[in-house]
């Protein structure tokens, strides 16, 4: 640190900020560099002033640490010895028969859970914020699932047994009519499984939405039916183009366009006089942002029209042009930001 | 400010040949001195926490299992990295076993450059720290990940080139580029702010 003493006489908040010497004494002080400082400041008090907001922007500026807690380190620690380090070969001879004994139970209980497993082996599909996915059923039937969602279901489906699916998030789904005549058997019936509630169908076309504690079915064809998990009411029966919304305990049937309900799967959205604080909770859904907004009153206007959902630059764009605000993703923070003109 | 754990690098080839000799101490020191560095490392590339960790676990599982045919790497950490930076890649864009990430632009990563609470309440400080954010969020991922790199990891330019699969070359340019590009975009002050918060890594 060998600078003359008068070399300081002249500094400014900067050249602080630039000296290295200055930066450790702050960092790591030690003795030496206290005594230096503290004559530093007694020949130039003018510097004083200066020292301690140069102290304040070297104290707080970093790089943000994403942390592993020690306990989460040492649980994927303790996950990594037993799949390594714990896996020890025994130094022992065991006598024969006790191998052959030995490797009949073992043979028995893998068969057993080779058994279990193929029966009860879950597909288990999710897909990432942004990004679609088609998925055919093992009846064949088709399940488009929209960003930020997911859909569970046994990899093999008994003939006699009814079809199950589970989804949360959002999900078109075409189901394949298996039913000619007579009572409906089992393995006719098709249920999907959401939250709060069932829904029975038969073969139709449907969109099923559950997110934020909300459940909305809406039916483009056929016939199907909502049960609450609760088993508390009567099921409600749908009939193409209506809309069933489950809040706050209740199921309830809306008139509304169900077109618009599905038409995210074809890459368009469609609005309707919706408010747009709900397009921007569908953004946070599906794309993943925390939506960050400048002015409440933005969230008030509505917005009618179909846009293109391909393209979530030109999506943003296009809105913002339409309510004469901007909208743009940060995506250091992962924020989109909304600001009024 | 956090303050860098130093290795010492022939501390680290002693455990590497004690952890190939099935030594489980010398594995389990790898392991404590590297996890917290690869998870913060794996952070800037993705939110999920549970995929990294998961890397993080198929890492080391990994190594143990290869004990016998795993090479001597100069740098230890180098060799963590740039395996871990691999099976990120594998886990996000969801590759099979045999295909392998062609390298292009198209990932993320994210660095937050910090103020802390001390100095909230200045507005200057608030604004020049944003706008520091701006300037980085603007550069490419890859500027992004060599700086961090360099700056934070504190990896030289050969070691950069290793990490992220690219020449030596090619690691000068994209940081000579990146360090242009905010030398242009950001006024005088703050580049010297960002020169700061660089340059106080390299000094711990």
């Amino acid at each position: 640190m060998k600078k003359q003493l008068s070399d300081y006489k002249a500094y400014t908040l900067a050249d602080l900020i630039n000296d290295e010497t200055f930066i450790l004494w702050v960092i790591q002080p030690d003795e030496t560099a206290d005594t230096f400082w503290q004559n530093v400041q007694n020949t130039f008090p003018n510097l004083i002033p200066l020292i301690v907001s140069a102290r304040n922007i070297v104290l707080s500026m970093r790089f943000e640490t994403d942390e592993l807690s020690t306990i989460e380190q040492q649980q994927l620690w303790q996950n990594i010895e037993a799949k390594t380090i714990l896996v020890k070969k025994t130094g022992r001879t065991l006598p024969m028969w006790y191998r052959y004994a030995a490797a009949a139970v073992v043979a028995g209980i893998l068969f057993c859970i080779g058994v279990l497993y193929s029966v009860n082996q879950k597909v288990n599909i999710e897909t990432p914020y942004g990004q679609l996915k088609n998925i055919t059923l093992p009846d064949g039937s088709i399940v488009t699932l929209n960003a930020n969602s997911q859909i569970k279901y046994d990899k093999n489906w008994d003939k006699d047994e009814i079809r199950e699916v589970w989804i949360s998030g959002e999900a078109f789904l075409k189901v394949n009519h298996l039913h000619q005549r007579g009572a409906v058997q089992n393995h006719e019936r098709f249920i999907v499984h959401t939250g709060a509630v069932n829904v029975e169908v038969l073969g139709t076309s449907f969109n099923v939405n559950d997110r934020r504690g909300h459940t909305e079915v809406a039916l483009l064809e056929g016939k199907i039916s909502l049960d609450l998990k609760t088993g508390e009411t009567k099921p409600l029966i749908l009939a193409p183009g209506d809309i069933a919304e489950y809040a706050n305990g209740k199921l309830v049937k809306k008139p509304i366009n169900v077109a618009e309900y599905a038409s995210w799967k074809d890459g368009k959205l469609y609005f309707r006089n919706v408010p747009v604080a709900k397009i921007f909770d569908y953004f946070e859904d599906i794309y993943g942002y925390k939506v960050v907004v400048d002015d409440p009153k933005i969230l008030e206007k509505r917005l009618s029209g179909t846009l293109s959902a391909k393209d979530r630059g030109v999506l943003f764009k296009a809105i913002g042009v339409t309510l004469n605000i901007s909208i743009s993703p940060k995506e250091a923070t992962n924020e989109l930001i909304v600001t009024s003109k | 400010m956090q303050l860098h754990q130093n290795h010492n690098p022939n501390n680290e080839t002693q455990h590497w040949n004690g952890f190939k000799d099935g030594d489980p101490a010398s594995f389990e020191y790898l392991y404590k001195t590297h996890s917290a560095g690869l998870y913060n490392y794996g952070s800037k590339f993705t939110k999920d926490k549970d995929l990294i960790k998961e890397c993080i676990q198929d890492l080391f599982v990994g190594l143990w299992t290869n004990r016998n045919s795993v090479g001597n790497p100069d740098h230890v950490k180098n060799y963590l990295y740039k395996s871990f930076r691999h099976a990120i890649f594998k886990k996000t864009f969801h590759l099979s076993k045999n295909e392998t990430y062609e390298e292009t632009e198209n990932y993320s990563f994210q660095v937050v450059l910090n103020v802390e609470e001390t100095l909230i309440n200045n507005e200057r400080q608030l604004q020049v720290s944003e706008q520091l954010q701006n300037a980085l969020a603007k550069l490419t991922a890859r500027q992004r990940e060599a700086i961090f790199l360099k700056f934070y990891e504190q990896l030289s330019y050969e070691e950069i080139a290793e990490v992220m699969g690219i020449t030596v070359k090619a690691g000068y340019k994209i940081m000579a580029r990146s360090l242009d590009y905010l030398r242009n975009n950001l006024s005088k002050d703050d580049l010297l702010l960002l020169y700061l918060i660089l340059h106080l890594k390299l000094i711990n």
